[in-house]
């Protein structure tokens, strides 16, 4: 028998606590005057012996119930004759191996991925051979090696030599059934699975799973052996995004890393270091601090100089587990973004707002920025996205349309259908009911828009506060970066969302009623809001 | 009973005691007119010549109208019984787990039991016994001489074994005349010369009433942790861990009370527990109270 954490073995020093008692309750003696002496006399000439068979027992009780214990405490293992195997006498056995990317940490010659296999070659030494054993990799997906219980150790030992590394993460838990099932139809012998992983695995924390796998299975022992100490220090780069929707050249992209810190020791100082297509240093950050299990962020700009892809690598000082000190991402980078705001003429002219939006700089350094909105008339929409798809604008805006004739309709489900970006903006002037009737732009729309709404001013409506799930708005969710709720609505389209159709909700209104509603359509994306951003329909 | 009024330097001098025991005593018989106990009439005694004087009233005039002649009847007016008061006074009744030990107890029931007596004119001989009687005083059916039985009792040291059968048999011998003899101890002794003494007793007409006096502790045995007993009757000493014992012995004593109970009906003497922890005056009032439904 080993333990698993040794060093609470040194508690075995409280075995004198018992001892001390006894030993105080027989010297702690008081002293009284007796008439009765014949009596006690009696009795202890009769129960002397007893009495003091009693409290030794009593003293041994107490003893075993502290070694107990402590040796609960410091998780036992048992061990066969071979030093390395459970039991004696034939068993059933299916050995989970983790080969996820953790395993490939390395303290000195052996990383745990091999020291874990030595540990399964000891344990096929010692075991009984009579037994049966399944042999399954582990990631954060089972793959059987030997997927049945075989007593052919030589296939075994075989398909051990032959298991890889990988790069997956852990999540053994799968596994875990699988082995249990390949377990049900063994009857007749002690059943086990021998589960060897470094303990990063997400599995161990699965406590509700494995209770449930107990309770399925109660004749099958899980026996979780972990690999390498937990002191080594690792740390890792577990995030790694950016965090500005479109990187262009000349704007600088915020990239945001994350490091998480598995070792028992606090990390300090940590650099990390930002490298522009593996040549160009793009920037660094420190992270002061990073306790043991906690995981810390920062933020670096980086501005790209020419447009195309770039590839951006995060890196921090090498450590036993080089696999995830170095993070890579593909970025696209663009010089230029065309968009298109569609408005009628005699519109709300909300494509201004819309405009400001897009280009929040002064005018005059506006033609520096990567996007350049352009506006035109629905009626030009048929020739503005005819034209080669790489020339074509890559969002096209339709503020307050008014009425849409077929062939702009049409136009428009044809550039979508073939990859474009279409945001709507009802307004005042957009005659919705007819847009039902038109099936190339029904087609479009992800949700169906009824008669327009005038708000009352004792029944203000709002959009939601809180609560965004979608990644478009979840930065609102933060209220340091303010409050949607700001605004406030004096008209609206009631959306519905069609039946069946695969539209989010970006936003909702105060009251639970969709106020933005996205939607894939072919190859392209349909993003439909509930009012124009004029004045005639909101307000801040 | 407040046991206040049992102060060991209160009992220590007679006057208190006399006082302690009229207190229980008056305090139990308010309302009291008859006798708790059933003792004789007055007896004739003899005739005498009638002279000029004489009360008319005790004229035998049956013996006038036989011989012509005056006689006067006389009666010699007896208590109605004796009692004879037996205190132990051996080492073991000095225990006492409280204030009050076994032996100050007994002295206070003694001396109430002495009072009631003599208040009802009745006799009284107390014999305060240890291996032996160390102090007997012969019966005494006057009150006034409840003074000097107090004294008695308080200056009475209990120390030594006890040889209760011995003492008793003594006192037996002491006792001439058939009466009530009161037992007051806890009767840590040897069984069978306790038995052969009430055997004595009862085959000679007398009436036994046995009050075993025993400390609470020695009832319930409530120790804990480790102690160490010194007897009381000798050197020897124990140590143990009573709650260890405490089955073993409560059975034991259970038996002993049991067996002295069965002793007691045997020899048809009447038996009551005298609990230290209990008042005095609830002991007393149990037991005369018996005596009034054994009269009955």
């Amino acid at each position: 028998m080993s333990f698993l954490s040794p060093m609470v073995l040194a508690g075995l020093a409280a075995l004198g606590i018992p001892v001390a008692i006894h030993l105080l309750n027989k010297f702690r003696v008081r002293k009284t005057d007796w008439g009765a002496m014949r009596f006690l006399h009696e009795v202890v000439q009769t129960n002397q012996r007893r009495v003091q068979l009693d409290d030794l027992l009593l003293l041994i009780l107490r003893c075993l119930l502290v070694a107990v214990a402590v040796c609960a405490f410091a998780r036992p293992v048992l061990k066969g004759p071979g030093g390395s195997g459970s039991t004696s006498g034939p068993i059933a056995a299916a050995i989970l191996l983790d080969n996820s990317a953790s395993m490939g940490q390395t303290g000195g010659a052996l990383n745990r991925f091999e020291m874990a296999k030595a540990a399964i070659r000891d344990w096929l030494a010692g075991v009984d051979a009579q037994s049966q054993v399944a042999l399954y990799l582990v990631s954060n997906r089972p793959t059987p090696l030997v997927g049945k219980p075989s007593g052919d150790f030589g296939l075994l030992r075989k398909a051990l030599d032959d298991a890889a590394l990988s790069d997956d993460g852990s999540d053994l838990i799968q596994g875990v059934q699988l082995a249990a099932q390949s377990l049900k139809s063994i009857t007749g012998r002690p059943k086990e699975i021998r589960i060897y992983t470094d303990g990063q695995a997400a599995t161990l924390l699965h406590h509700d799973a494995l209770k449930k796998l107990a309770l399925d299975y109660p004749d099958v022992v899980i026996r979780p052996i972990l690999i390498g100490g937990k002191g080594e220090d690792n740390l890792g780069i577990v995030t790694f995004r950016a965090e500005d929707g479109i990187a262009s050249v000349g704007q600088p992209c915020r990239f945001r890393i994350e490091v998480i810190n598995s070792g028992a020791s606090t990390a300090t100082e940590l650099k990390i270091n930002l490298m522009l297509d593996g040549t160009t240093p793009a920037g660094t950050a420190t992270i002061p601090l990073i306790g043991s299990g906690e995981t810390q962020g920062v933020t670096i700009p980086v501005s790209f100089t020419t447009p195309g892809p770039h590839c951006i690598t995060a890196s921090i000082p090498l450590d036993g587990f080089a696999a995830d000190n170095q993070r890579t991402a593909a970025v696209e980078v663009i010089r230029r973004m065309d968009v298109v705001i569609a408005q009628n003429e005699t519109g709300e002219q909300s494509g201004f707002f819309i405009s400001r939006a897009l280009v929040p700089l002064a005018p005059e350094q506006a033609s520096r920025y990567y996007l350049a909105p352009q506006f035109m008339l629905p009626a030009e929409l048929p020739a503005a996205l005819s034209i080669p798809p790489e020339n074509r604008p890559a969002v096209v805006f339709l503020c307050d349309p008014g009425p849409l004739l077929p062939n702009v309709t049409s136009a428009l489900n044809a550039y979508v259908n073939d990859g474009g970006n279409l945001v709507i903006f009802p307004g005042s002037h957009s005659d919705v009911s007819t847009w039902s009737d038109d099936p190339a732009f029904t087609q479009l729309l992800p949700a169906t828009l009824g008669p327009i709404i005038e708000t009352t001013a004792n029944q203000p409506l709002t959009w939601q506060s809180r609560g965004f799930s979608h990644p478009i708005t979840a930065f609102w969710n933060d209220a340091a970066n303010g409050n949607l709720a700001t605004v406030t609505f004096n008209r609206y389209f009631p959306l519905t969302l069609k039946p069946g159709a695969s539209a989010n909700v970006i936003a909702a209104l105060s009251g639970g009623q969709p106020a933005v509603v996205a939607s894939s359509y072919s190859k392209g994306t349909v993003l439909l809001f509930n009012a124009s951003c004029s004045a005639v329909h909101i307000s801040f | 009973m407040n046991t206040d009024l049992l102060d060991p330097d209160a009992v220590s001098k007679g006057d208190a005691l006399g006082l302690l025991a009229r207190k229980i005593v008056e305090g139990y018989r308010v309302g009291e007119h008859r006798s708790p106990f059933h003792g004789f009439a007055i007896e004739f005694a003899q005739h005498r010549e009638y002279t000029p004087g004489d009360d008319t009233r005790h004229l035998d005039w049956k013996v006038f109208g036989r011989s012509e002649r005056y006689y006067i009847r006389q009666y010699e007016q007896d208590t109605n019984f004796v009692a004879h008061l037996v205190v132990d006074g051996s080492a073991s009744m000095n225990y006492g787990s409280g204030k009050i030990t076994k032996l100050h107890y007994a002295k206070v029931l003694a001396a109430c039991l002495a009072h009631v007596i003599l208040t009802q004119r009745d006799a009284v001989a107390l014999a305060l016994v240890g291996e032996q009687i160390l102090d007997y005083l012969p019966r005494t059916d006057n009150l006034q001489r409840i003074q000097h039985i107090m004294e008695r009792l308080a200056a009475f040291r209990g120390n030594g074994a006890t040889h209760l059968g011995n003492s008793l048999q003594q006192v037996a011998r002491e006792a001439r005349r058939r009466g009530i003899v009161m037992i007051i101890s806890d009767l840590f002794d040897d069984e069978n010369g306790l038995a052969s003494g009430l055997e004595h007793f009862a085959y000679s007409g007398n009436e036994v009433i046995v009050f075993q006096t025993l400390d609470p502790y020695e009832l319930t045995f409530p120790f804990d942790g480790t102690w160490e007993f010194h007897n009381l009757e000798g050197a020897d000493r124990l140590r143990l861990a009573p709650d260890d014992y405490r089955k073993a012995y409560l059975k034991n004593f259970g038996d002993f009370q049991l067996r002295i109970r069965r002793m007691c009906k045997k020899f048809q003497a009447h038996y009551v527990l005298a609990d230290t922890s209990k008042s005095l005056a609830e002991t007393l009032s149990a037991y005369l109270a018996f005596r009034h439904r054994a009269r009955k």
